[in-house]
């Protein structure tokens, strides 16, 4: 299943890495990822990962345990945005 | 007021109150060493090799619960300490690593002993930062001790470049620090504590599993008032011996591939598995699907990844355990469970007699010559040094220890569990010495690991630390080839320790062998350390009460039967109620 997470992170070097590394250590590629300021020093991270719901929920907890990261929203993605 | 970024890091580590650090210099950490040059209110301790120093403020921390601060340069400076930083994080450890980092104009020049240190200590660190600008230095600093030691702790490195501690700022250590989106003591659910409690109630065949979290979160003492009410038995896992007295009557023993045969048998048996601290690792359960198979499980953990993740767990307590215990302790009424009580003390007394029984008929035919068995060692080490903090180095030494070692408190054992790491005992110990240098302490090691960071012995002769270091040599990696031996057709693939001159190096069971191995007591006199060799436990008793009455660091190398087993085993993808005891399924 596609799920997407987006993802207020702040905008410090190494965020992004950190995100990716997480998500190469679980073995998950991306099929989207962007990037956004939406306020100084924090970005909105979107991701769109294929993965079942169990590994889901693990990547969410991972992504909410980063520190640096404020909040993470997960939800089914119908299609990769 | 008007400071180098060198001061202000000295500054940060006294206002941490840090007193002892590890370290190693080199050229991107030479402003940093000049300004310690003068502190006399914090030592240096100055290690023969990076991962040395890492794991030495490993040991500090286990021992004591602060903080360990290590420094070392940029390139191999800190690529060396990557073992270190995995093993703290495998074992939720506070760290906070000072690494040197090239001027900022060289960044990413390939400069001279540049390297990526961010991106190479991502993945075995809580957390990193590069200081890019001086003016961060502070709040940085105050933010990666909060990290460090807050909820489940683990080591954070600060990249530093030479220039940031040369340039000076009139600025202050930061009092306070917040990271947003941080939190780290998840607030309990009353709901999810009071689930448990009623779970607990309903039982009629609990079992507690307590873990390496229980020492760190200093939770040992509330535990043992929550069993004052609850008479519910316990079994470990590796990281959480220690917690409750080796010797009470609820302790069961570890778990895992190498637990006790009552330990992992009340597992098998009982219907509620209350898991404190613990992340339900592979060597402690083994086959997962076979784990516990009549229980519910609930599991306490302040980190919400580490539940569920490799068992399936009914009821979730996200929490620090203090916090946990304090609410299940103000509702806690008294509860037995004297037919379970009953059973898992026949489960002890099977055990015990069947060890007996093993013992009397022996391993495998008799000995070219009767050396003393690892038990027999380790039981008189310990009525040697009964009050110590042990330290093991990975493998046979570790779990041989782990079986037969007695603690009475926790921090008074220490092992690398989650990543197992050869070469971190002698330099842990350091640490965990430099912590308390009252107590004796004593390294378990085998003949491979300790020369995985032997020129360690340096460190302990510059800095006069005594501690005591007993190999138990087999001229062999013994658990490796314990692992040959029961699952690679006995062929013993590179595991043999010994001298090869004239030898084709295809050694198999039982294969006699007369070449040499290493003269540990000839190694530890170089370094001005203090040597013996034992063959016999007479002798043993000797160099122990030598060892006592020297204050110089003293190695004991002693023989032990070149094929000796760790046992009981779980074999690979079996489950903890498939064990063997010499060959033997109990």
């Amino acid at each position: 299943m596609k799920y997407r997470f987006d993802v207020l992170a702040a905008n410090h070097t190494g965020t992004l890495s950190r995100i990716a590394r997480m998500l190469e250590s679980r073995n998950h590629t991306l099929l989207n990822l962007q990037s956004t300021i939406v306020e100084d020093d924090v970005s909105r991270i979107r991701l769109v990962v294929v993965a079942s719901p169990q590994s889901a929920e693990k990547i969410r907890l991972s992504l909410h345990r980063m520190i640096g990261v404020i909040e993470v929203r997960m939800q089914e993605a119908l299609e990769a945005v | 007021m008007n400071r180098s970024g060198a001061e202000m890091i000295l500054t940060a580590l006294r206002k941490e109150g840090i007193d002892t650090l590890f370290g190693y210099p080199g050229g991107a950490v030479i402003p940093l060493f000049d300004v310690l040059y003068d502190a006399r209110d914090v030592r240096l301790i100055m290690t023969r090799h990076e991962q040395a120093a890492v794991h030495a403020a490993d040991g500090y921390a286990r021992a004591t619960g602060k903080t360990g601060v290590c420094i070392v340069t940029s390139g191999p400076g800190a690529t060396n300490t990557i073992t270190g930083l995995a093993t703290a994080r495998m074992d939720s450890v506070p760290l906070v690593l000072i690494s040197g980092q090239v001027t900022r104009s060289l960044l990413g020049n390939d400069a001279f002993q540049e390297v990526d240190t961010l991106g190479i200590t991502q993945p075995v660190t809580k957390h990193n930062f590069m200081v890019s600008e001086r003016r961060d230095l502070p709040r940085i600093m105050k933010e990666a001790f909060y990290i460090a030691s807050s909820g489940r702790p683990g080591p954070v490195v600060v990249d530093i470049p030479k220039d940031v501690q040369t340039e000076f700022l009139d600025d202050e250590y930061p009092e306070s620090v917040s990271i947003r989106g941080y939190q780290p003591e998840p607030e309990v659910s009353p709901a999810a504590v009071q689930t448990l409690i009623e779970a607990v109630g309903k039982a009629r065949k609990p079992l507690f599993f307590i873990g390496g979290g229980m020492v760190i979160s200093e939770a040992s003492e509330m535990f043992l008032h929550l069993l004052e009410c609850w008479d519910v038995p316990c079994v470990t896992s590796l990281m959480g011996i220690g917690v409750l007295d080796s010797r009470h009557p609820l302790n069961l023993g570890m778990i895992g591939m190498h637990g006790s045969i009552a330990a992992n048998k009340a597992v098998s048996e009982c219907d509620l598995l209350i898991a404190l601290g613990v992340r339900f690792a592979d060597r402690s359960t083994g086959n997962t699907a076979r784990f516990a198979p009549k229980a519910r499980i609930a599991q306490v953990d302040i980190d919400p990844t580490s539940i569920g993740k490799n068992v399936r767990v009914d009821i979730p307590v996200v929490g620090s355990l203090r916090s946990v215990l304090g609410m299940i302790l103000e509702k806690a009424d008294r509860l037995e469970y004297n037919d379970w009580l009953e059973e898992t003390r026949r489960f002890v007394a099977d055990e015990h007699q069947l060890k007996q029984e093993m013992s009397r008929k022996g391993t495998r035919g008799p000995a070219s010559e009767s050396l003393p068995s690892p038990q027999e060692i380790l039981r008189i080490v310990q009525d040697s040094f009964p009050e110590a903090v042990y330290v093991t180095e990975v493998g046979q030494n570790q779990m041989w220890a782990a079986q037969n070692l007695r603690f009475s408190r926790p921090r008074r054992w220490l092992t690398s569990g989650g990543l197992g790491t050869m070469g971190y005992g002698l330099p842990a110990a350091i640490g965990a010495k430099a912590a308390h240098p009252d107590l004796p302490t004593v390294v378990i090691a085998g003949d491979g690991s300790i020369q995985m960071n032997i020129q360690e012995l340096a460190t302990l002769v510059q800095e006069q630390i005594p501690l005591v270091v007993v190999i138990l040599n087999n001229g062999y990696l013994g658990m490796v080839r314990q692992w040959q031996e029961l699952f690679a057709g006995g062929r013993y693939a590179s595991t043999c320790l010994h001298h090869a001159q004239g030898c084709e190096r295809k050694c198999r069971p039982g294969m006699p062998c007369a070449q040499p191995g290493l003269d540990f007591a000839a190694i530890a006199r170089a370094y001005g350390a203090e040597g013996f060799s034992v063959r016999n436990l007479a002798d043993l008793k000797t160099a122990c009460e030598r060892a006592r009455a020297s204050n110089r660091p003293v190695i004991i190398d002693c023989a032990i039967d070149r094929e000796a087993n760790v046992w009981p085993i779980v074999a690979p993808g079996k489950g903890i109620d498939q064990m063997e005891y010499q060959g033997v399924s109990v």
